[in-house]
């Protein structure tokens, strides 16, 4: 009686076992398919280029291998560069939010802000 | 009218000066007698040297045997005593170059046996790289070795170029003070857990910025450097594995062909040969030095001969030079009558030079004695204030007279300052000339009654000064008629 209800419970275990393995697998792969594609970097370039300028012979584009060589390098260039949004009536409030920790000193702001504007208006019209 | 003592001092004064150019010159004098005299001795030492070797042109028998008798006996010596030297080097010579032989004969036996080892190893080369050709797994694993040690040289360029970007980009994101928001509190990891409004916000953020792939960058600039690094790392490590894997098939075909034997062998061959060099050279060098001492004892005009040379040298200086001349004349070459004269005049030269010399010598103590002469009356003249403005010398005093009695040596430079302080005195002072007035005065009827007035009033005033005399207060009190010095000049 017992065999049953263990074997269904011991395939179930094994299946999630099984998953966090195949998941921990796959990460692995993952991984080292981008370390090789680093390590690679050149080739990749090469193959890019190759690529877009197949791509614009076919497209009719009347572009250049130089023109693609610097598109390529400005690409690779800026892939991981980061920069905080433009300034802003949002990203001051964003600022002011992450500065204070919290989103009180933000929202009771945000309802001076536009109470005033509010009753200025009403007072202009 | 007397002259005054300024005429005099300046005759001193020019008179000294006169004194000390005379000196000068016969300094000079002698000086170059000094000069000229090194040079006739050079001369005459180079002339007496050439007539040396006239004499005893070489070593040989026949010109010993013909050399002065005075000297023949030291001659002989030094052919003694080279000979014995050419004998001794000439035996050690001998004993030398058997050595040399031995070792060159044993150095040759190495060559040959090295040569043959070199050649034996280069055939079981040639086989060993055949047979790694025809080796195929040896083959394929040069090759992939090959390959993975240009791809290592790309990769660690690779790896910096990562590390250069990741140093570059990274600082933006820690700068961000959004991005580090959402970054410390998880967002978009199962760790984050806001609710209500800070998670709207949170997410308002993250929409703002682009979170998600500025995260992922992120992770990637501060990891995958470090990924790329491990992964060289490990391939580094399969590369010396595959390395280590071919040398042993390389060794492996070495010692199927007997090669490693070989290597060994001509390895010993080469170090026992290097050896025998090294223990050669100095015995090489030691005999071409002997080989130049013997050359040069045996030359006939080496330095044996110039030490006897220098004997009879020294010789010849010693005789007279009636001698030397007798001796030219008795011998048929007309060069040493030309040598002798050259040294007969050079030695007059000298000897004119040496009088010169003596003269000159004589001058100077003479001008000396008289120029220290002068200075001691010309300080005498000056300690006993003669050049004050009221001493006086007598009309008639010659000093030009004085000066060629001194010169001459009829008085001495005490009797001269005697004769100028003779005719020297000092003009009174007014107070002087006043008090003389005075007694003149003081001498008549008139001046009597005179007296007796002031007598009490001058007392009472000498009284005065004297008092202050004693007590030390004569600075205060003005005297007339006080000297500034010691003495009556001034």
């Amino acid at each position: 009686m017992n065999a049953p209800a263990n074997s269904t419970k011991t395939s179930d275990l094994r299946l999630e076992e099984m998953t966090r393995i195949l998941d921990v697998a796959s990460e692995l792969r993952t991984r080292q398919e981008l370390i090789e594609r680093q390590l690679h970097l050149d080739a990749v370039k090469d193959d890019l280029r190759k690529r877009l300028l197949a791509g614009a012979k076919v497209s009719g584009e009347p572009v250049t291998a130089e023109q693609v060589d610097v598109a390529v390098e400005q690409y690779f260039d800026n892939l991981h560069a980061y920069q905080d949004p433009p300034g802003g009536i949002g990203t001051f409030f964003a600022k002011l939010y992450v500065r204070c920790g919290c989103w009180i000193p933000m929202i009771a702001l945000f309802l001076i802000v536009t109470t005033a504007g509010y009753f200025t208006f009403r007072a202009l019209a | 009218m007397s002259q005054p003592s300024q005429d005099i001092l300046a005759a001193l004064e020019d008179f000294i000066a006169q004194l000390q150019g005379e000196l000068a010159q016969h300094t000079q004098l002698r000086d170059e007698a000094d000069g000229r005299i090194e040079v006739l001795l050079t001369e005459k030492g180079d002339a007496m040297a050439e007539l040396s070797q006239h004499y005893l042109p070489d070593l040989s028998p026949p010109s010993v045997a013909a050399t002065f008798r005075e000297v023949r006996d030291d001659v002989q010596k030094c052919v003694q005593r080279r000979d014995r030297r050419i004998e001794q080097l000439r035996g050690k010579l001998t004993a030398l170059g058997e050595r040399v032989a031995e070792l060159e004969s044993v150095l040759a036996e190495s060559t040959k046996a090295l040569n043959e080892a070199v050649a034996v190893r280069e055939r079981l080369e040639r086989e060993v790289s055949q047979s790694l050709e025809g080796d195929e797994q040896f083959r394929e694993l040069s090759t992939r070795v090959l390959q993975s040690e240009q791809e290592l040289v790309t990769f660690e360029r690779r790896v910096v170029e990562a590390r250069l970007e990741a140093e570059e980009k990274l600082p933006a994101y820690k700068a961000s003070r959004l991005f580090q928001h959402l970054h410390r509190r998880g967002f978009g990891t199962p760790a984050y857990r806001r609710r209500g409004l800070s998670r709207w916000l949170d997410r308002w953020i993250a929409r703002k910025i682009g979170y998600a792939r500025a995260s992922k960058s992120f992770d990637f600039l501060n990891s995958v450097p470090d990924l790329m690094q491990s992964e060289v790392e490990r391939r580094q490590v399969s590369l010396t594995e595959a390395v280590e894997a071919l040398e042993k098939i390389e060794m492996e075909h070495w010692r199927r062909h007997g090669l490693d034997e070989a290597t060994e062998r001509g390895d010993r061959l080469g170090d026992a040969r290097d050896a025998l060099a090294t223990s050669l050279e100095p015995l090489l060098e030691q005999r071409q030095k002997l080989s130049a001492e013997l050359s040069s004892a045996e030359d006939t005009q080496g330095d044996f001969y110039q030490q006897a040379i220098d004997r009879l040298k020294k010789h010849l200086d010693s005789l007279a030079g009636g001698v030397l001349q007798r001796q030219a004349e008795r011998t048929p070459e007309a060069a040493d009558d030309r040598i002798v004269a050259d040294i007969s005049w050079l030695r007059d030269e000298v000897d004119k030079m040496h009088e010169q010399q003596r003269n000159a010598s004589r001058e100077i103590r003479a001008a000396q004695q008289h120029v220290e002469g002068m200075q001691y009356v010309l300080g005498r003249f000056r300690q006993s204030e003669f050049d004050s403005q009221r001493s006086r010398f007598a009309a008639d005093l010659n000093m030009r007279k004085l000066f060629d009695r001194f010169t001459a040596g009829e008085i001495n430079h005490i009797e001269l300052w005697r004769e100028l302080r003779r005719e020297q005195k000092f003009d009174p002072t007014w107070v002087e000339k006043a008090t003389q007035s005075t007694g003149d005065a003081l001498a008549s009827e008139t001046g009597q009654s005179i007296i007796s007035a002031t007598a009490h009033i001058a007392a009472t005033a000498l009284a005065v000064m004297v008092q202050n005399k004693l007590q030390g207060r004569g600075g205060g009190v003005p005297q007339f008629g006080k000297r500034f010095t010691k003495g009556d000049g001034f």
